[in-house]
């Protein structure tokens, strides 16, 4: 019984789901598994599956994809929507949950707020590294002569609206 | 043919009887049925006014007739159900008493009235007094009408010779029917003439269809085209003229023994169609072996020039054979012929996968269609039954095939093709039995196999040890050296991704319209649905019939379809083509339309090229001779009316529906405080029934509108709206069967389509004019949306209500000058606008 009530209680998330989708409609997925066969994250990570996804949108079953942190793992090449037959594109659901994960307080992997973070900071996704080359020697920009990196112009509105987009990640 | 004379008759003073129908208490119980009668007899020109129980029953038809003798009454009103329940009943009762049926009209007081504004008795009550009124009205109007009779030519054409069209025309042809058959390839036989085996019983497919081929041929009463195509059809149900193009085929078949001697010495190969391309034939060749008519045909397109000077091998061999069937001087020929009825039956082709970029057909060697299989295994075909790889021509170990490609996808074809998962459950267990050691796994979505022994048969594939996989493949990739082919999928079953290396990989395509048919949906006028298959009439109770009466659809033609199925529908064509061909005469409803030839713009002005009405008519009804007014060809009309509402000059009328008669119930139902009321224009199919749907389920909305019934919304002419907001009317409604971006729901093909273009404009007119853009609106209510329509007038009374009588009194006056204008010329040719407005005269022509 109890778990009963506590699909009813999951379903009721659909609409708001729905809502976000927008034209999306995962209702009119038949499960042909087009989407799992030619993803790429599924290359790398096997445990996920779009199809399986979307069939658990279908149930409501929100909560259990968002513990599982599988989300995640799509790397939002498209493909999916370039193979489904049905027009349901798993991606564009898959960015729903990811918004309403992070909106439920659910935290993306480390890797993804570094990302953010450096962001904030610097202006780039990726902060200034030194890297290795092909004879195992280690360069920077600097050693490499090239220009300084200048930071994007108005960084303090961009922070600001990072910050207001990532705010709850951050905290 | 008879032409329909002009409406004559019912000149003589009406004298009408009204008989108000209890119902038991299904009308009696909400209004008082005594006092309709009761107002009804006061009404001008009824001489007896009764109400009875029941008016259908044997005594209350018994009472009308008794009437009819006694009363000398000339017109009859019932006022009880729908017409769609008892006007033939009544038709018949009148008929039977001697006057013409279409001297009857019906009000309807119950599924409009009494079953569904039980909460508003008082209004209810004035409803019915105005339905009865204006029926009164309109029956005084009324015409007698005749049915038209048309002879009936006792031949069939069929258009097509695969399975489908060789049975029709066996059918017909056992019936003792004249059957003339047109193929436009050079053997009959179509697609099952291609194929291996047939499911579920592994039949040899040319071994059943065979015979059927040479029994077609031989039969005296069947005349046999091949290498032909239909180019013209001209005409209307039992009366149709065909233009068919023979095309040149250098070969006299009655001459040609097909003894093979021209192909030896023909140094020209190209890939044989026939083979799906994957071997070769000749310039001249014979399609298959048991080809019927059993000749070769020579291909011009390839030939070397068809004359002895270039190459002339071919003559000189038959020559030598002692045949001297070819002849290099064959041209094209156009053949006439006159059927009374058309069966279409061309069948199917498959969509071109190779637009499919992630299987790589067209690409792959080793990728092929179910179809190019169905040769490679045939023994017939150009590998004699051995199945090889096309890149290397080894047998291939391992086959897969992919269902559904290009079927059920979005991207391609939205439907499923229905036969391919038996097909190819057939093809793996013919591999599997040729060649016992091959690996074969099915990639699937669903297997469809519903349908007699179908399931069993999947069941004993599986049994064999065919794979069955569930879950799409999302791309094959290729070996470039050895052209193996790696699918790369998921099984569902087991959750795990799939990378397997295979020989040979089947394809599925989706079956598509036969190349052509957009073109022969014009010329036999028939409608095609959205994938381009071509339309039935009506998809539950016409699933045979087109739109266009007397022309038959049957077999792939129709939509995909295996082969019991193509034969079952065949012999249902062949029956619905008889019914015709078994008539001496074909009877027409009159209530179609009628060109006034003097009014025509045509015949006024000859240097007029109007055709308006040409343009409108969804069955090509109307001819238009130069220089001479339109004219109507009664067995093509199917009394829509589009025409009349379309013609600028009001010279089309619709017998039974005319202009007058629908003012008459215009100006009867907004005699008295019209602004509290909603005129309702209805189409017959849909929106009238869509209210009796309402009513038959009792849902309760307000008693405001007042309903006028037209064949269609098409009908619907620019001036009985004018007509009703001269009359002050609150609203008005037009209404008609759906038009939605999935195509019309229309009875009629196009009639709304019509309707919705004119009432735009009008709308803009009227709103220009100075009305209020919600007083007139136009929905579309299907015949099963009973709850559509009260919401429709819940939702309009409420805005009614809102306007006011008197805001909309104020709006009419200022629309008055506007409409007096526009109305001029109705009111110079329609005597009841009048005898209603005589005193208004001076406005009319002041302004």
């Amino acid at each position: 019984m109890a778990e009963l009530l506590s699909i009813a209680k999951l379903m009721s998330k659909v609409p708001e789901i729905k809502a976000i989708i927008g034209d999306q409609k995962p209702e009119y997925c038949y499960q042909c598994a087009k989407c799992t066969s030619g993803c790429t994250a599924a290359k790398v990570v096997p445990e996920y599956k779009p199809h399986e996804i979307v069939a658990a949108v279908k149930m409501g079953m929100i909560e259990e994809i968002m513990k599982s942190g599988i989300l995640w793992a799509c790397s939002e090449c498209w493909k999916c929507s370039e193979y489904c037959p049905q027009d349901v594109a798993p991606v564009e659901v898959v960015l729903a949950l990811k918004n309403i994960a992070v909106k439920m307080g659910y935290r993306p992997p480390e890797a993804l707020v570094e990302m953010v973070k450096n962001a904030i900071e610097t202006g780039y996704m990726q902060g200034i590294m030194e890297v290795m080359t092909n004879e195992f020697e280690f360069v920077d920009r600097d050693s490499l002569g090239l220009p300084k990196l200048e930071r994007p112009p108005n960084m303090e509105q961009r922070r600001a609206a990072l910050m207001r987009f990532f705010g709850v990640v951050m905290k | 043919m008879p032409d329909p004379k002009e409406e004559k008759g019912g000149e003589e003073e009406p004298r009408i009887g009204v008989y108000v129908c209890h119902c038991g208490l299904n009308i009696a119980g909400v209004l008082d049925c005594g006092k309709l009668a009761e107002y009804a007899s006061k009404l001008p020109g009824v001489v007896v006014a009764r109400d009875y129980r029941y008016m259908c029953s044997d005594p209350g038809q018994a009472l009308i007739k008794k009437d009819i003798k006694e009363h000398n009454l000339n017109r009859v009103v019932v006022a009880a159900c729908s017409p769609k329940m008892h006007e033939p009943t009544f038709r018949r009762a009148v008929a039977d008493a001697g006057l013409n049926p279409f001297y009857f009209e019906m009000a309807n007081i119950r599924e409009h009235c009494s079953w569904c504004h039980s909460k508003w008795p008082e209004e209810a009550f004035e409803k019915a007094k105005d339905t009865i009124a204006a029926a009164v009205a309109k029956v005084g109007r009324n015409k007698p009408l005749e049915e038209i009779k048309v002879p009936v030519t006792k031949r069939v054409l069929i258009i097509g010779g695969g399975v489908a069209g060789i049975s029709a025309a066996l059918d017909l042809s056992d019936m003792g029917f004249e059957v003339i058959m047109v193929e436009r390839e050079p053997s009959i036989g179509g697609r099952m003439a291609q194929l291996d085996k047939t499911f579920p019983t592994l039949d040899c497919s040319i071994c059943i269809l065979g015979p059927l081929m040479v029994d077609v041929a031989r039969r005296p009463n069947v005349k046999l085209y091949t290498y032909s195509e239909v180019i013209k059809v001209d005409g209307y149900v039992g009366n149709f003229k065909v233009k068919i193009l023979k095309k040149p085929r250098y070969v006299d078949v009655d001459k040609c023994n097909a003894c093979g001697e021209c192909e030896k010495v023909c140094p020209v190969e190209v890939p044989n169609e026939f083979d799906e391309g994957l071997g070769w034939r000749k310039a001249i060749y014979i399609p298959f072996p048991q080809a019927v008519p059993a000749a070769y045909v020579l291909d011009e397109k390839n030939c070397l020039g068809l004359t002895p000077l270039v190459c002339g091998r071919c003559m000189d061999a038959c020559k030598a054979a002692g045949a001297d069937a070819i002849n290099y001087g064959d041209r094209p020929e156009i053949i006439e012929e006159e059927v009374g009825a058309i069966i279409v039956a061309t069948g199917y082709d498959l969509m071109d996968v190779s637009q499919i970029r992630e299987y790589g057909y067209g690409s792959y060697p080793n990728v092929v269609t179910a179809l190019e299989l169905e040769r490679l295994i045939n023994a017939a075909g150009p590998t004699e039954g051995h199945v090889i790889r096309p890149s290397d021509g080894k047998t291939p170990k391992k086959v897969a095939f992919i269902q559904c490609v290009g079927s059920r996808d979005l991207k391609w074809k939205d439907y499923c093709t229905g036969f391919c998962c038996m097909y190819t459950i057939k093809n793996a267990i013919l591999l599997k039995e040729h060649y016992p050691d091959m690996d074969i796994t099915v990639y699937y979505i669903d297997i469809r196999a519903a349908g007699k022994g179908y399931e069993e048969f999947y069941r004993r594939a599986r049994g064999q040890g065919i794979k069955f996989v569930r879950g799409k493949p999302a791309e094959i990739l290729e070996d470039p050296d050895t052209h193996n082919l790696i699918i790369v999928g998921e099984d569902l079953a087991l959750g795990r991704p799939i990378r397997e290396e295979y020989d040979m990989v089947v394809l599925s395509p989706p079956a598509v319209p036969r190349w052509g048919s957009d073109k022969l949906s014009q010329i036999l006028n028939i409608p095609v649905d959205r994938a381009g298959f071509f339309l039935e009439s009506h998809p539950k109770l016409k699933p045979i019939d087109t739109p266009t009466e007397g022309i038959y659809i049957c077999g792939a033609a129709h939509g995909p379809k295996d082969i019991p199925y193509s034969v079952a529908q065949a012999s249902g064509a062949a029956s619905r083509a008889a019914r015709i061909l078994s008539q001496d005469y074909v009877s027409i409803e009159p209530i179609i339309s009628y060109i006034l030839p003097d009014r025509c713009i045509r015949g006024i002005n000859p240097k007029i090229e109007c055709g308006a009405c040409a343009r409108v008519c969804p069955y090509n009804a109307i001819e238009l001779p130069p220089g001479q007014p339109a004219r109507v060809i009664p067995a093509k009309c199917h009394g829509c009316g589009t025409c009349v509402a379309e013609c600028p000059y009001d010279a089309i009328i619709q017998h039974h529906f005319t202009d007058e008669q629908i003012a008459s119930q215009i100006i009867e139902y907004l005699k008295e405080n019209p602004e509290e009321k909603i005129l309702a224009f209805t189409c017959n199919w849909c929106s009238y029934a869509g209210a009796d749907l309402a009513g038959t389920s009792r849902y309760e909305y307000p008693p405001n509108a007042r309903l006028i019934r037209v064949m269609c919304s098409g009908r619907i002419d620019r001036d009985l709206v004018y007509l009703a907001f001269r009359m002050g009317a609150g609203m008005v409604l037009v209404s008609g069967c759906r038009l939605t971006e999935f195509g019309s729901d229309c009875h009629y093909i196009s009639g709304n389509v019509q309707a919705k273009r004119r009432f735009e404009a009008y709308k803009r007119t009227l709103v220009r004019a100075g009305l209020t853009p919600s007083r007139l609106r136009l929905e579309w209510v299907s015949a099963a949306e009973g709850d559509k329509w009260a919401a429709i007038m819940t939702d309009m009374v409420k805005e009614l209500k809102k306007l006011g009588p008197e805001k909309i009194k104020a709006e009419n006056a200022k629309l008055r000058p506007f409409l007096d204008k526009m109305l001029r010329k109705a009111w110079q040719i329609q005597p009841v606008l009048r005898s209603f407005w005589g005193e208004k005269r001076e406005v009319v022509k002041r302004v």
